[in-house]
């Protein structure tokens, strides 16, 4: 008996340290996750001024080609973005039918386009500078989307392709293993490798100088095993009795990927690509190497893949490394916030993607 | 035939050859999986491609040079033509090390907080704060250790050293914490996963058994996902080592070994990109950054190589264990 | 997976918590923006065309495409004075600067990525061949310091002091006539041409101690401004009230790095600025060299960039660095 009452305060002894080492843990876990808040918090507040400084008066514009066309699709955008968001808080309170909500988002977008592009935060249409104060970020923003959209247009055929072969058309050969193993290797390398092997390829053999286009191309490589990865695993969650199905009704086995197969794992699929739509928005390192860190006043809004230019994280670095401007405190601040936003967008884009995948 | 598939063998997969017998041969089909199959191919020639292009330079470099220099050399001069990569070496090791210990370390006792000893509503939440900061880009954090994280080093310094240090804040501790707080997001997203993947029966067993959450989760848990966290601390640590525009504002680039860690230092990332601006390509210069590229992809693959080994290794081993059980 | 074990209520409840949080920041954003702060400062100035002495007919000269300069920070601000007052004169026209350093303007001009490449120094032998140098100004540089109560009393170094200190040999600033403190070196990185011209006429070489090292010249202000003993070089264009500026002791006594000094000859640290094209230059940056060697230039405007001194002025000469 005196054994049990032994193991009664060695149990009681335990749970005294448990419960010291689990607060212990837990104030750690929340202090690291508080880190993060804190910082992000602090980086928005700082700036975000930067951000949401329209201005009464109108920005003149700057000589620029395709300056009036980017400033429309900015402001549409912004006022896009807060109509949606405004409905979707509304349609919480009350329904609204779907079709009411989308053109009074689209009217709002319009409306709100015509009447303040000229009146948008400075910090998002004005050009960068390097040696005085006042410098933007419009054009860094251009080059970021577009580098975007260029490296997902190479990103999406070709992973896709990919991730279909592994899932549904390979063997069990030697091939299968071999790209299995290309993809490791891809996803293993540092950044600075892809960089470099676009700077060798583009702008060392090929004598092409800094481009966009290789930039895309260098991160459509960076982003492949991610794509690939993620859309192998929607496919492969396809249930099997889909296919079956289609088989057994006399369906290719392509007729049955592309219209049965592909359809069911888009949701998941499209949040891959948006996934590498992030990762595009946060590389710095390959795209020093390849696109470069100039901006070029006459194409800076040219849709030219093959003209260099810099992105956010790049004008982030290069300002706080190589610039001379007296307020670069101010813009580093002010690139950083249009970073985040633009990545918050994008993941709110990722998960409403993935909620409407669920309900289909 | 066709109705004795559909009936006796609708719910078992049919063989495409049966079908194939049936349907009509479209050149279409031919096509696209041309193209499905081209798609393979190009993953594993861009693979190849990378490889190449940058060894056949990294290799011109180490023929110039020599790897023993390269490797164990202290002088690193190009304008003197001395390519001595230790003091790189050096650098990123330490800074990957450091990051491990800061970052990797916190981030993996957080996701077993997070997992086994939270109230369960606390995960979601957790988890969109983690997958928040792993989005951010690197450069950011750079910029906000730049601004926030180089003062309070150099504090800490001149409070170890005396108010006499010779420092100025940037340096391999201020480099190490940055690349710590760069990985945690996604070295506990990764941790996180592999917890939950331990199958729910092993906890409710140890907890009918009388173990408590604790127990239960450093007994049992933990050493269930054992070989997958192991894989996300080294993935950590393999992109702590490669990181190069964050780690370039916070280290210094001073081209030697420091003598403790709040002194200026450069690892092999931060040397290839400030040199790269610099060099003519196709020069011994130009060759010998292949060179330490190759370094870092080596160490770098290396690990995620060893890391996966290791995984696959362990899963084997216990898989067997299962069976036997 | 996770579902397994938590509540179905919590569950709905932390989603729906979650929803509502992201729309609301959504949405607060622009929202604030709308409402809040509203830039209410007067809009920019349009640029008044400088009136200018002489016409240049450059701006009949068509260029496609803009002009790409880069290279030397120390000759950014000149550049820049120079592409504003260019750019307002010659409508239509376009020149982009950027920096990275003399090698890298070296290196970009050798290879195509610029029209111009800025350079502190004469370029090196395997580089000077295919090469045209066009020299636009002088510039003096001088070690500068962090303002601290230990080097007030120093007012000038010695050319070999200076040597001692950057080679590290001299390393508390109490071995020069100050209080002790130690001697923090930051040097500029290896591409810089303002590091290659300090060490060849102060060291003899590149023969820096090994230590901390920054960017370009404006990184560089900033962590003189902020680290006590912070010792380095940089060119007069920089010269900052809140940096101490020594002057060189020589054994006829102390020459202030002035404009007369440099002039003269008395004050050995300087070189000429040099903008180096790949063979003859195309037909804009032809255009720009005219117009920043001109008399117009030279005379009303490069006198006004703090630093910069017209090549004309001088009266001695350099064939290397």
């Amino acid at each position: 008996m005196s054994s049990l009452a032994e193991l009664q305060r060695m149990r009681r002894r335990h749970r005294f340290i448990e419960t010291a080492l689990e607060r212990l843990l837990a104030t750690g876990s929340i202090g690291l996750a508080g880190l993060y808040v804190f910082a992000l918090l602090v980086l928005m507040l700082r700036g975000g001024s930067k951000v949401t400084n329209f201005t009464l008066f109108a920005s003149p514009l700057l000589d620029v080609g395709g300056e009036d066309a980017v400033r429309f699709v900015f402001a549409a955008s912004i006022f896009g973005c807060a109509a949606w968001a405004a409905a979707a808080l509304v349609q919480r309170v009350r329904a609204v039918p779907r079709a009411t909500a989308r053109v009074a988002i689209a009217f709002v977008a319009v409306a709100g386009a015509l009447l303040f592009r000229d009146h948008l935060p400075r910090f998002l249409i004005a050009l960068p500078s390097d040696t005085t104060a006042g410098g933007g970020v419009g054009p860094e923003i251009f080059n970021t989307l577009y580098a975007a959209v260029m490296s997902t247009a190479i990103t999406l055929p070709i992973g896709i392709g990919a991730a279909v072969y592994l899932a549904r058309f390979a063997g069990a050969g030697k091939f299968v293993s071999v790209v299995r193993m290309a993809l490791d290797t891809l996803a293993s390398l540092p950044s600075i490798v892809y960089g470099l092997f676009g700077f060798l390829v583009f702008v060392v053999e090929m004598k092409a100088g800094y481009s966009l286009l290789a930039g895309a191309f260098v991160l459509a490589l960076l982003n492949l095993p991610l794509v690939v990865g993620v859309a192998e695993e929607s496919l492969r969650a396809v249930p099997g009795e889909l296919e079956d199905a289609s088989l057994a009704l006399g369906a290719t086995r392509v007729q049955t990927t592309l219209r049965v197969t592909i359809p069911y794992a888009w949701p998941g699929i499209l949040s891959a690509l948006v996934l590498s739509i992030g990762r595009v928005f946060a590389e710095s390192a390959p795209l020093v190497m390849t696109a470069g860190t100039t901006i070029s006043r006459s194409d800076a809004y040219s849709l030219n893949p093959l003209r260099g230019g810099e992105t956010l994280a790049v004008h982030l670095w290069y300002v706080n490394s190589a610039g001379l401007s007296p307020d670069k405190a101010d813009v580093s601040a002010g690139t950083a916030a249009v970073l985040i936003v633009l990545i918050a967008l994008t993941n709110f884009l990722a998960s409403r993607l993935a909620h409407f995948g669920g309900r289909k | 035939m066709s109705k004795s598939v559909l009936t006796a063998e609708a719910s078992t997969f049919v063989p495409a050859e049966r079908l194939r017998a049936s349907a009509r041969p479209r050149w279409g089909e031919f096509v696209i999986r041309g193209f499905i199959g081209a798609c393979g191919l190009f993953v594993v020639v861009a693979t190849v491609a990378v490889i190449t292009f940058i060894a056949r330079a990294g290799v011109r470099g180490i023929q110039d040079v020599g790897l023993a220099q390269l490797l164990s050399g202290e002088i690193w001069k190009p304008e003197a033509g001395t390519f001595g990569g230790y003091p790189l070496i050096f650098g990123t090791g330490i800074s990957a090390v450091g990051a491990a210990l800061v970052g990797a370390l916190p981030a993996l006792l957080a996701a077993v907080w997070v997992s086994e000893l939270a109230p369960k509503s606390a995960r979601p939440i957790y988890r969109r704060t983690m997958e928040i900061a792993a989005a951010v880009p690197s450069v950011v954090y750079g910029w906000l250790a730049l601004v926030h994280l180089v003062p309070q080093a150099e504090w800490v310094a001149r409070a170890l050293y005396g108010e006499e240090a010779q420092v100025t804040g940037e340096g391999l501790a201020s480099s190490a914490v940055l690349l710590g707080i760069m990985i945690a997001p996604t070295v506990f997203l990764l941790s996180l996963d592999a917890l939950s993947r331990v199958p729910g029966t092993l906890r409710e067993a140890s907890a009918a058994l009388g173990a408590s959450s604790w127990q239960t989760a450093f007994r049992v848990t933990i050493p269930g996902a054992g070989r997958s966290l192991f894989t996300a601390v080294f993935f950590g640590f393999a992109r702590a080592a490669g990181e190069t525009m964050a780690v370039q504002m916070v280290i210094g680039g001073a081209r030697r070994v420091p003598h403790n860690l709040f002194e200026p230092a450069t690892t092999v990332s931060t040397q290839i990109v400030m040199d790269m601006q610099n060099a003519t390509p196709n020069t011994t210069a130009s060759n010998v950054l292949f060179s330490m590229s190759l370094v870092l992809l080596v160490l770098s693959a290396g690990v995620v190589l060893i890391s996966r080994l290791i995984g696959t290794w362990g899963r084997s081993t216990k898989s067997a264990k299962g069976a036997k059980a | 997976m996770n579902s397994m074990t938590s509540t179905p209520r919590s569950g709905v409840f932390v989603s729906h918590v979650g929803h509502v949080v992201r729309f609301a920041g959504a949405a607060l954003l622009p929202c604030a923006a709308l409402l809040g702060a509203c830039d209410k400062s007067e809009p920019p100035a349009p640029s008044a065309p400088a009136a200018s002495a002489s016409t240049n007919s450059a701006a009949t000269t068509p260029q496609a495409g803009p002009v790409r300069a880069s290279g030397s920070s120390a000759l950014q601000p000149l550049v820049n004075a120079a592409k504003e007052k260019y750019e307002a004169e010659n409508k239509g026209t376009s020149i982009e600067v950027s920096a990275g350093g003399s090698k890298k303007g070296l290196a970009d001009v050798n290879s195509g990525a610029v029209h111009i490449g800025n350079s502190d120094i004469f370029a090196p032998d395997d580089l000077k061949s295919g090469l045209v140098d066009h020299k636009v100004a002088v510039v003096g540089f001088a070690a500068m310091a962090n303002k601290g109560p230990y080097s007030e009393k120093v007012a000038a170094l010695s050319l070999q002091d200076l040597s001692r200190i950057f080679a590290g040999t001299v390393k508390n600033w109490k071995e020069v006539g100050g209080e002790s403190q130690p001697i923090v070196v930051i040097n500029r990185a290896a591409g810089s041409g303002t590091r290659t011209v300090f060490g060849n006429i102060v060291l003899g070489g590149d023969k820096f101690v090994e230590s901390q090292t920054e960017d370009n010249s404006g990184a560089l202000v900033a962590k003189l401004k902020q680290t006590k003993g912070a010792i380095s070089y940089l060119a007069l264009s920089f010269k900052d009230d809140e940096l101490k500026t020594f002057a060189v002791k020589g054994d006829s006594g102390v020459t202030e790095p002035t404009t007369a000094n440099i002039t003269s000859g008395a004050y050995p640290i300087w070189s000429y600025e040099h903008m180096y094209t790949k063979g003859e230059p195309t037909a804009g940056a032809k255009a720009f060299l005219d117009y920043i060697g001109s008399p117009a230039f030279q005379e009303n405007v490069l006198p006004n960039v703090k630093g910069f001194i017209p090549i004309t002025q001088m009266k001695i000469s350099r064939e290397k660095d």
